[in-house]
């Protein structure tokens, strides 16, 4: 039995292909555009090249995209599918802080791995991906070298602005003021950790955490979350697929 | 009229109750708007005048930024940016009551800036128990009275008063109907309709309102519940415009089973036990209060878990207008209450008449599929 989760997220697109709703057979990840459909397709490829040409029996779609995404036979909200693929690639997970390129949010597991509260954040980008590509741009740094880049600093700055737009003022008003790009960089870090732990804190905060979305890739936020929570968080394995895993688990209950 | 007629009327109505006064002011009826359910309308309609429901709409908020800050919630801002607009300039007057304090600095902003209307404000009382409550509020609902009488230059008849509330409480009989109906049939009677039937009651003449509900609802007399199993949602919160947030519980297989809004059940229960102004002021006094009003500490929290229980509710969403610090500084109790009770809970804040984003979809998803 093959069972294929697709995450249509904001920024980017993932796929998993599950074999007995255990294995992941595939996994693929393209940056998203306007034109979708065609950057799934070709995620699709990659993972049906990668099984051999074998094709799954269900289709589970999730991420802002899901709606629109004809081949899935259901559609799951991100939610399920971040609280069911962070529980199964880190059993025992109890709380899941998720940060994508578009929300953030922080889902409560039950012990058997049911989500049983969650929060998102609403349409400001603070505490998101987005705030931190917006920042890399401004710091023109590569986005995926901040959490090496952050190891370095001295201190980690003050960012007072919560907002997108007036932390990019900050940023570049610190850059003038000649402040270190590293300790602009922790001070950042520290900023988007704690937005989203403020945020999880309207749940309970477990002692067993996983950290997912494509922004857990990032070791500096990683330790900004762990110094704001006081909890020692995880990052599973590939955490920016962990919707699309979530999704491929829901489609084999369905198969 | 049949059930499709209905719908066409109360969609038409609830989202844009211009035309509704228009026709009115064409029948050279006299209108006024009020902003507030505390506002005593069988008074108003007792002497002859309309009175309608003003639920900001304005998408977009320029002039009225000159008017308020941003910290103030999107209903006062939308609906100052439409009168200043000259969206109701069609009205005789503006009724205001004393709830939430940029309630109370709306009428006084909105008096200086049009200050050739009438303009009135009813100092409800935020306390509603006990006897000094009840004789500031017959006060002050005489106070108001006079200076509709003034308006219209002649007083209120008690035959014209009676007739009133009879009007009115029907209208709140027909309203719980539906209520009850639309638990039996959630697909002939889709959730949103309980929000657009209850804006259009605020809108329109309550004779003619009872009319268009009566007949909507006796076209189920004879008909079979239907088979549903959806889990049951209860909104709470304060003014509602959104459609969506019914649209998609329903969307994902539950529904919006009942509310306690301003723009719902909150303003359509407890009749008026007698058609006298000592009777009207009592109706508004014991009716489910808001977060602006004060009865007892755990007043709102016991209602509100009666009506979970009564209406077997499987989740309740705490639909607020972002800055309504009355409603935010009651969440945490009423939410601490609700999930004591094992039901879940989830927060939605927005802004009145701005376009939802896929974040509301996600979050009303998700909320069904954890609570089914």
């Amino acid at each position: 039995m093959i069972t294929l989760g697709i995450d249509l997220g904001s920024n980017t697109v993932k796929t998993v292909l599950l074999r007995d709703g255990s294995q992941v057979i595939a996994r693929s990840l393209r940056k998203g555009g306007h034109d979708m459909e065609t950057v799934m397709n070709e995620c699709l490829e990659e993972v049906y090249s990668a099984a051999s040409g074998e094709k799954p029996d269900k289709i589970v779609a999730t991420g802002y995209g899901r709606v629109s995404c004809k081949i899935a036979d259901k559609e799951i909200s991100e939610i399920s599918c971040h609280g069911r693929g962070a529980y199964f690639s880190m059993q025992g997970a109890r709380t899941v802080i998720d940060i994508g390129g578009q929300d953030s949010k922080a889902i409560s597991l039950s012990d058997n791995g049911k989500v049983i509260d969650f929060v998102m954040n609403d349409k400001c980008a603070a505490g998101t991906g987005r705030f931190l590509e917006v920042m890399a741009q401004a710091l023109q740094v590569p986005l995926v070298d901040f959490g090496d880049v952050s190891l370095k600093a001295d201190r980690s700055v003050d960012i007072s602005n919560t907002c997108t737009v007036f932390a990019e003022s900050e940023v570049i008003s610190l850059m003038a003021r000649r402040e270190s790009k590293e300790n602009i960089i922790a001070g950042l870090h520290k900023a988007i950790a704690a937005r989203v732990i403020a945020m999880a804190k309207r749940l309970r905060i477990e002692d067993e955490v996983a950290f997912t979305g494509g922004v857990a890739l990032n070791s500096g936020v990683k330790r900004a979350l762990e110094s704001a929570s006081g909890k020692s968080i995880k990052t599973p394995d590939h955490p920016q697929h962990i919707g699309a895993l979530g999704a491929a688990l829901f489609a084999f209950d369905m198969a | 009229m049949d059930r499709a007629d209905y719908i066409k009327f109360v969609e038409s109505v609830s989202r844009n109750p211009v035309e509704q006064i228009n026709s009115y002011k064409r029948q050279e009826r006299p209108v006024f708007g009020y902003t507030c359910s505390y506002v005593p309308e069988e008074l108003i309609d007792a002497m002859g005048i309309i009175p309608v429901r003003m639920l900001g709409r304005a998408q977009t908020i320029q002039s009225a930024e000159r008017h308020f800050q941003s910290y103030c919630c999107s209903q006062v801002r939308s609906l100052m940016e439409e009168f200043i607009d000259g969206v109701y300039s069609s009205l005789d007057g503006l009724l205001f009551a004393h709830t939430c304090d940029t309630m109370q600095q709306f009428h006084d902003i909105y008096k200086k800036n049009f200050p050739k209307a009438f303009v009135k404000n009813i100092n409800f009382p935020s306390r509603l128990d006990g006897e000094i409550p009840y004789n500031y509020a017959l006060a002050e609902t005489k106070r108001f009275l006079k200076s509709v009488e003034e308006f219209t230059g002649r007083p209120l008849s008690s035959d014209s008063l009676k007739e009133s509330v009879t009007a009115y409480n029907k209208n709140r009989t027909l309203l719980e109907k539906l209520y009850g109906l639309h638990l039996k049939y959630p697909v002939d009677i889709p959730s949103r309709l309980l929000l657009q039937s209850v804006i259009m009651s605020q809108c329109v003449d309550k004779r003619e309102a009872n009319k268009w509900l009566e007949q909507f609802l006796s076209s189920f007399d004879e008909k079979a519940p239907e088979d549903s199993k959806r889990k049951r949602i209860m909104l709470v919160g304060s003014v509602n415009i959104n459609e969506e947030v019914y649209d998609l519980a329903d969307e994902f297989g539950a529904m919006i089973a009942d509310d306690d809004l301003c723009t719902g059940r909150r303003y359509f229960s407890t009749q008026v036990s007698e058609p006298t102004v000592e009777g009207v002021t009592r109706r508004y006094l014991s009716r489910p209060h808001c977060a602006a009003k004060h009865r007892d500490v755990h007043s709102r929290e016991r209602w509100l878990l009666e009506l979970i229980e009564k209406r077997s509710i499987d989740g309740v969403i705490f639909l607020y207008l972002k800055f309504c610090d009355p409603h935010c500084f009651d969440y945490p109790d009423l939410r601490k209450a609700i999930e004591g009770k094992k039901v879940p809970t989830q927060l939605i804040e927005m802004e009145q008449s701005v376009a939802q984003s896929g974040q509301l979809r996600t979050k009303l998803q998700a909320f069904v599929e954890m609570i089914s």
